[in-house]
């Protein structure tokens, strides 16, 4: 282990000595005792500061470096350097057409992701909240889809997908169902792409779901049998609404995820076929490492983010 | 739940039956498929038909460790993420803890925003900045940008289990005469073990998973699996066989730790998403 | 008289004493020690390559690092590292025809001469005049020889012979026989009521596309850009190219066209799914491994179909550079020199690389065991009569690649091809402006 990893533990340990030390009655006095005296009683300060230096220096300067260059006009392979244009970048964004057929795209990939992940959760927790042996089993497997690395997941989806040497339309066929051209077709790619994300993600709601399910208070059921209501009134009126914020507490979470999607659609499609599912994210990338525009593509990481605090904040007063 | 019939009870486990059955075929199947692909000659993936009887081969997996260097890739791996989960423990324990005594919500909300932040936006900052302080292509440079998923990660997990650690219990210590610190570590600390574990492994799964920062920051000395993995898909054609072989050796770890601690994940994902 | 002979001699063993020196250069080990780092694309010359590099680090005491990434990852993990100026980076492969208006643009290339020049670090066995002047010169920019090439790269018609032969079709020497080939070759072969075998498979990618789609475009008689520099991709000619080029694939290629890269493209042709396939040259390799294509040995070859404006296929190739920031371009340029000499150009051509050496080609080693001559007398005319632009000629080649893809993925899609270019030579002459001011 290098000598660094080990600072850490190093200031871990003398602090926990020097508590040792002050516990015992006869030294209260001394550098070292009011010191620590100081330290326990500002727990509330010391103990987070580490954490918040660590992070604040790991994303303060790429935050502080984006926004000075959103500033700027910057065509990296050019030999001229970063230009000052103020919020030329950010004008230009809301005036350019590919900006809002991303946007726009992006929305419909998030939208149709919630729209299949959450019912299905919801469902997939209702049936594992009875009681039955394959249960534990069923939850462990579940668990596999987004501990999997989600390059080599994207990756052998991708060959499931081919149209003509896929497994999947071989299914197809074996039901007399018609082939399907998966992420080669415009108009089923951004379903297809939702069917992985579904596939890696519902699970998480499932699970998340599950729990709030275990930890329902049982009175309003008993009371809701004796009145003799039906098992759709009780999912209804009861179950529904006690679970409301739970779901919508992992929607919020999985809206984050949805909109930084990156891994599988720029394994399995780059954005194809054409530009059916160039989503916002992806734009963002293009615009700045493919086509090197790093002022412009800076800006839209700015927005990307500022759409995500939004999301953030919403969460935030959702979970109050 | 009302207890019916006999009959009732027969339908009632048919459903559970086939309910089982249907809700286990997407996951296992993709599995499956990617174990089975890593087993066959290049002829019988392609096969129009699958095939379900073949005769295996380790022909993929030898490609993959003796060509690519693989065991050199997954060492790379497993030393950046465990340091990068070590380190997370380390800083964010304690910062868990103070969240959840002393209320410090906002804060909570402050670190989630580190892990939103678009990973697109880091990698050209980054470069620049380890270049300059010339850590390209070193461990320290890869763990540090990990410590950007497993360090929120942490933190955001072990507040839920810091919450659930009754007051009093360390009120009761302190009145003995203990300090704070003494009744963290020795008190509070091994009451939550089980969290400690579970947001150990998920920083270690997600750092073990991480593919952009890698590819950017890391060099010959420091490639990572996900990276490697990338290398099939080769120049010339789609070499599935090798994909999936190497597909499989990525994913193995993480579903095997996942397996080993499967309950204290369930508890650590759920936490911080049930309360609140 | 015996002082004259004693001249003599003395001078005869001088010149003796030379000559022997300069023909053994003895120069290889003189940067023992020497680390040097270079990036390379995930492509047959580098696994090559890789195979005979203990040779090198043996003879000169310098440790090569071949990073090797695949493409797509390999061109950003280049640009990055060149951008951030590290200087760690001594030399990389590329396509000038892609990348090298930017990166001389840029000036992250070494100009070679001076390195040439020198007979302290130059074997006197290198010459500029070995290799395809042709793909030499995509390598020049500002005057200057900025790369050496190792391989030349055109497009070839591969065709199943085997299926033509069955089915009467002639190989086409003329777009309307191309047509009528894969018109005639889509086939239902079970009669199931499915087509199993389609005509020809081409890639359809968006920016990929462009690749193939170039030599269609020049041999209808379309340009990239016109005279005054403006983008010329709605003219008549090229409307009437990529409407062919989108009809081929509509038509005649396995459906899904628009998310087919060459590595799509190759399978179905490897996998008997299609009876042509238009690609890069190298792939023969693919083509004729019996591992994994099941049509080896059973493959044609010829250079595109000639169009309203002749037989225009494009050559491009892959080259080596230095870094202009490198810190040891000594170092690198001897392990230029040893990368392309003669040994290892046979070497990788017989591994089914097209090496941009000419003599190689000439080879008894290589001649006498040549399966596939036809791939060999085309790839060598091709090099020839090949037009050397093949990418867009302007710094923004991605992002032009990328609104030239559109109208090409239109065409397959079957829609108003004229509007589709239209718009994408709209977009080229925004892109234009913006970036080459």
């Amino acid at each position: 282990m290098p000598d660094w990893a080990l600072i850490p533990w190093k200031v871990v340990s003398s602090f926990m000595r020097a508590g040792a030390v002050a516990n015992k009655a006869e030294v209260k006095t001394g550098i070292w005792h009011k010191l620590f005296t100081h330290f326990d009683q500002h727990l509330n300060w010391y103990f987070p500061l580490p954490a918040i230096l660590a992070l604040a220096a790991i994303v303060a300067f790429p935050m502080v470096y984006n926004i000075w260059l959103s500033l700027h006009d910057w065509f990296l392979v050019s030999p001229i350097g970063p230009q000052w244009v103020g919020l030329q970048n950010y004008v230009q964004m809301f005036q350019d057409p590919k900006f809002w057929t991303t946007f726009w795209r992006m929305l419909y990939f998030i939208v149709g992701a919630l729209a299949v992940q959450v019912p299905l959760g919801l469902l997939l927790a209702l049936f594992l909240n009875q009681e039955f042996r394959a249960r534990n089993l069923i939850r462990t497997i579940y668990l596999f889809p987004f501990a999997a690395t989600p390059v080599a997941i994207a990756l052998v989806w991708g060959m499931m997908f081919n149209p003509e040497l896929g497994v999947l339309n071989y299914f197809l066929e074996l039901f007399g169902l018609p082939r399907s051209l998966w992420i080669a077709s415009e108009k089923w790619v951004i379903p297809s792409l939702i069917l992985v994300d579904s596939w890696e993600w519902t699970p998480l709601i499932m699970i998340i779901t599950l729990a709030g399910l275990q930890s329902l208070p049982k009175q309003p059921y008993e009371a809701a049998v004796i009145d003799g209501a039906s098992s759709w009134q009780i999912f209804r009126y009861i179950t529904l609404p006690l679970i409301r914020p739970t779901l919508v507490v992992a929607t919020m979470l999985r809206s984050i995820d949805l909109i930084k999607t990156f891994d599988i659609i720029y394994v399995m499609t780059q954005g194809g076929p054409g530009e059916a599912s160039e989503t916002l994210y992806l734009y963002t990338y293009k615009t700045g490492f493919q086509f090197f525009h790093m002022g412009y593509g800076a800006a839209l990481v700015v927005f990307v983010f500022a759409l995500v605090l939004v999301f953030n904040l919403v969460l935030a007063r959702v979970r109050r | 739940m009302v207890v019916g019939s006999k009959k009732h009870k027969i339908c009632r486990n048919i459903f559970i039956t086939l309910g089982v059955i249907i809700v286990l075929i997407p996951p296992l199947f993709v599995f499956w498929w990617m174990f089975t692909s890593a087993l066959k000659t290049p002829v019988d993936i392609l096969s129009p038909v699958p095939k379900l009887i073949f005769t295996p081969t380790w022909d993929n997996f030898k490609e993959v460790l003796q060509q690519e260097n693989f065991l050199r890739y997954m060492w790379n791996s497993l030393v950046i993420a465990t340091f990068a989960t070590a380190i997370a423990l380390v800083l964010g324990l304690p910062a868990a803890y103070s969240i959840a005594k002393y209320r410090q919500q906002k804060l909570a909300l402050g670190i989630l925003v580190a892990r939103m932040i678009p990973f697109v936006s880091y990698l050209l900052p980054w470069f620049i900045f380890f270049r300059k302080l010339n850590l390209i292509d070193t461990y320290l440079a890869l763990i540090t940008t990990h410590l950007i998923i497993t360090l929120p990660m942490t933190i955001w997990l072990m507040i839920g289990y810091f919450e659930d650690v009754p007051d009093d219990l360390e009120e009761a210590a302190m009145v003995d005469g203990c300090s704070r610190v003494r009744s963290f570590l020795t008190i509070t600390l091994p009451l939550v073990r089980n969290g400690v574990v579970a947001s150990a492994i998920l920083s270690f799964i997600f750092s073990w998973n991480q593919f952009l920062f890698s590819l950017i920051l890391s060099g010959p000395r420091t490639k990572t699996v996900p990276v490697a993995v990338f290398n099939f898909i080769s120049f010339e054609q789609i070499n599935w066989g090798g994909l999936s072989a190497a597909a499989t050796l990525i994913v193995l770890p993480a579903l095997i730790l996942t397996l080993i601690i499967q309950k204290q994940i369930v508890r650590g994902l759920t936490m911080g998403a049930v309360k609140g | 008289m015996s002082k004259k002979l004693l001249v003599m001699a003395l001078a005869l063993t001088m010149v003796l004493g030379l000559t022997s020196m300069a023909m053994a250069f003895d120069g290889w080990d003189q940067f023992k020690g020497t680390r040097i780092r270079f990036l390379m694309n995930n492509h047959p010359f580098t696994d090559y390559i890789k195979t005979q590099l203990p040779k090198f680090e043996e003879m000169t005491g310098i440790d090569v690092v071949l990073e090797t990434f695949p493409e797509d990852q390999f061109r950003t993990k280049r640009l990055i590292e060149l951008t951030g100026g590290s200087g760690s980076v001594d030399g990389f492969m590329i396509m000038p025809g892609n990348s090298g208006l930017q990166y001389n643009q840029a000036g992250w290339l070494t100009p070679l001469e001076e390195l040439a020049n020198n007979p302290k670090i130059t074997s006197p066995d290198f010459s500029f005049d070995d290799f395809f002047a042709g793909t030499l010169k995509a390598g020049q920019f500002d005057g200057h020889q900025m790369t050496v090439p190792i391989l030349s790269e055109t497009s070839l018609l591969a065709y199943r012979k085997d299926l033509f032969e069955k089915y009467g079709v002639k190989v086409p020497t003329t777009m309307e026989e191309l047509e009528a080939a894969a018109k005639k070759l889509t086939k239902d072969l079970d009669g199931d009521g499915k087509i199993d075998l389609y005509g020809i498979t081409m890639r359809g990618k968006r920016a990929a596309a462009t690749s193939q789609w170039v030599d269609f475009l020049h041999s209808f008689g379309g340009e990239w850009l016109d005279a005054n520099g403006k983008a010329a991709v709605n003219s008549k000619e090229a409307v009437a190219a990529t409407k062919f080029y989108g009809d081929l694939i509509r038509k005649y290629a396995p459906p899904g066209g628009t998310n087919v890269h060459f590595q799509e493209s190759i399978a179905y042709f490897t996998q008997g799914k299609a009876a042509m396939i238009y690609d890069a040259n190298v792939f023969k390799k693919n083509y004729e491994d019996p591992k994994g294509s099941k049509v080896a040995g059973k493959v044609g070859y010829v250079l595109i179909p000639k169009g309203p404006a002749g037989q225009v296929p494009h050559v491009s190739g892959w080259h080596l550079s230095i870094a202009s920031n490198s810190r040891n371009k000594e170092a690198a340029w001897l392990f230029i020199q040893w990368a392309t000499n003669y040994e290892n150009s046979l070497g990788a051509l017989l591994a089914g690389v097209p090496t941009a050496r000419k003599a190689a080609w000439e080879d008894p080693k290589f001649k006498n065991n040549d399966t596939t001559p036809d791939w060999t007398a085309e790839s060598l005319r091709g090099f020839e009569i090949g037009s050397p632009v093949w990418n867009p000629p302007v710094i923004a080649i991605g992002e032009v690649r990328d609104a030239v893809g559109l109208a090409i993925v239109a065409a397959i899609n079957g829609e108003d091809v004229q509007a589709a270019c239209d718009k994408a030579a709209k977009e080229m002459d925004a892109i234009i402006k913006a970036t080459q001011k």
